[in-house]
């Protein structure tokens, strides 16, 4: 495998700054009210923003398939819808290990956040599942699938918030104290690093495959001739 | 272009008018799913109003999936789509009376699956049916443009009857959470603001997803893949 | 001309959103809403969580990896049978 000098540099960086950032997030000050259990929040929250951003850049790619034909475009989409998935499973696993300790059950219907992300991890696998069951015309399919699930975002967010009547209890960014942000931004930065490393690994596979689909027509088309 | 629309709608409405499969099975299926849920909620008291509107809200989806599948799957065996894709005719006013079809039938479910709410779980709809009915037109509009586009996009697409469902209930969760939430609220008596902002949470919803399906048709749907 | 139509039903669903979310607001954690009596032990929710991203991570690697692997040996093969049949 032939890796080039810009991805080995961000590799680099996103494999250096996760071995710090478990250092700086012991060393971080303890939250006072949820104690310990806070410091799940470090790799939960850029995972999360991970999986929206997976998403609307799966978006972007299937955009870029449907109007422009971009054959990479449709690679990019399916190697982001496979880490919105993969992220999104992260953050729903994490987020009620969180919620088990601080509103003592594993899931409230309430978090707008936490239902927000099942409902477009649901999505985004129904996408891969169109992908990897819908056979060669189901591409245009997917792609239409992603648009629809961006788009849907702002309106499930809006429609779970309004579900119940009990509103959502959780702490933002700007509140973290001082000593915190350090160690929450390197996580954040790394994550996203380590994102385009992984969405780089995963299109040089498709790249891959498609190359081994045409060695293969090839051959039987050599083969046909002789 | 509307008259256009009213020619294709017309063309199907008299496809159905000669054998009412579609009517006909998606009623019986609709009939059989409430009477399933008789058997599952209906053990002593009175149910409560978030069990009626629940009932009448995912009847309609699930037997609403059931025609719908079926009147696609009636295309592809005559291969009409496909000759109509084939036609000079705008996509967009493929799209809109697909759109209008879908509508009417899942319309049609809605007023027995009402009717059987108010006989058999003796739902009271006295007062509120006007603005019921306004309900239920917005959640039908908003589920049918997202059907209309999906199942004409699944063409031929392998494993397609699974896909559909899939595809179609996470992307219309937030019409089923305001269909449900607005419904309980009206059998309860509930709020008169929270039930007009599910109602202007659906014109929003509406908006978007018909814009979008009207957009997005041209691109997905192809006649080579009908 | 559609791009731009798109781009505007999002930031209009997404203002609505925020708009939304704005007013209800998020109120921070306080001690009175913390669980009281829990039983399940704060490290091992911690190391959990830590430990599943971790883990998900290295397997998503691992059969990205694999499945690329998998893919490389199929083509060279192609290619020997080429060569031998060019041969």
């Amino acid at each position: 495998m032939k890796l080039s000098p810009w991805f080995l540099i961000v590799l680099t960086l996103a494999v250096f700054g996760l071995a710090m950032a478990p250092q700086l997030i012991v060393a971080a000050p303890r939250e006072v009210t949820m104690g310990l259990v806070q410091k799940i929040f470090y790799y939960h929250v850029p995972v999360a923003w991970l999986t929206f951003s997976g998403a609307f850049v799966c978006a972007g790619g299937s955009a870029a398939f449907l109007f422009r034909n971009s054959e990479r475009g449709d690679r990019i989409a399916l190697a982001a819808a496979e880490l919105t998935v993969l992220f999104g499973l992260c953050v729903l696993v994490t987020g009620p290990l969180w919620a088990r300790k601080a509103w003592g059950s594993y899931w409230k219907w309430e978090d707008v956040r936490l239902t927000t992300t099942l409902i477009l991890w649901f999505i985004f696998l129904a996408y891969l599942f169109t992908r990897k069951y819908g056979g060669p015309g189901a591409r245009k399919l997917a792609a239409a699938l992603a648009l629809f699930g961006a788009a849907d975002v702002p309106l499930i967010y809006l429609s779970v918030q309004f579900w119940r009547t009990i509103h959502p209890k959780t702490t933002v960014v700007s509140t973290l104290g001082p000593g915190m942000r350090g160690p929450f931004w390197l996580a954040l930065v790394s994550f996203t690093l380590l994102f385009f490393v992984l969405l780089e690994l995963r299109l040089r596979l498709e790249a891959a495959r498609v190359a081994r689909d045409e060695l293969v027509l090839a051959v039987e088309d050599w083969e046909d001739a002789q | 272009m509307i008259r256009d629309v009213l020619t294709l709608l017309g063309k199907d409405l008299r496809v159905e008018w000669r054998n009412q499969e579609l009517a006909l099975a998606t009623l019986f299926f609709a009939a059989v799913v409430m009477l399933i849920f008789v058997f599952a909620f209906l053990a002593g008291d009175r149910p409560s109003a978030e069990v009626c509107s629940g009932v009448l809200w995912v009847a309609l989806a699930l037997s609403g999936t059931v025609g719908i599948a079926r009147g696609f799957e009636r295309e592809r065996e005559g291969s009409s789509f496909r000759a109509l894709l084939l036609s000079p005719m705008a996509r967009e006013v493929i799209y809109v009376s697909k759109l209008t079809g879908i509508a009417l039938l899942m319309a049609l479910v809605a007023v027995v699956a009402l009717v059987l709410l108010v006989v058999l779980f003796g739902a009271m709809v006295g007062e509120i049916w006007p603005t019921l009915l306004l309900l239920l037109a917005l959640g039908i509009v908003g589920f049918s443009a997202v059907a209309a586009l999906f199942g004409a996009a699944l063409g031929r697409a392998q494993s397609r009857q699974v896909l559909l469902p899939l595809l179609l209930y996470p992307l219309t969760l937030p019409v089923l959470i305001a269909g449900t939430r607005a419904t309980a609220l009206l059998l309860s008596g509930g709020d008169a603001a929270q039930i007009s902002f599910w109602l202007r949470f659906l014109v929003v919803f509406d908006a978007v997803f018909v814009s979008l399906g009207v957009w997005l048709f041209e691109h997905v749907v192809t006649a080579g893949e009908a | 001309m559609k791009v731009m139509m798109f781009v505007l039903l999002l930031l209009l669903g997404g203002g609505t959103a925020l708009a939304a979310a704005d007013k209800e607001g998020f109120e921070p954690v306080n001690g009175d809403m913390m669980a009281r009596g829990e039983s399940v032990p704060a490290p091992r929710l911690v190391a959990g969580a830590y430990g599943f991203i971790f883990g998900a991570l290295l397997l998503y690697v691992a059969t990205v990896v694999l499945r690329t692997r998998r893919l490389e040996e199929e083509m060279q093969e192609l290619k020997r049978r080429i060569e031998k049949k060019s041969v």
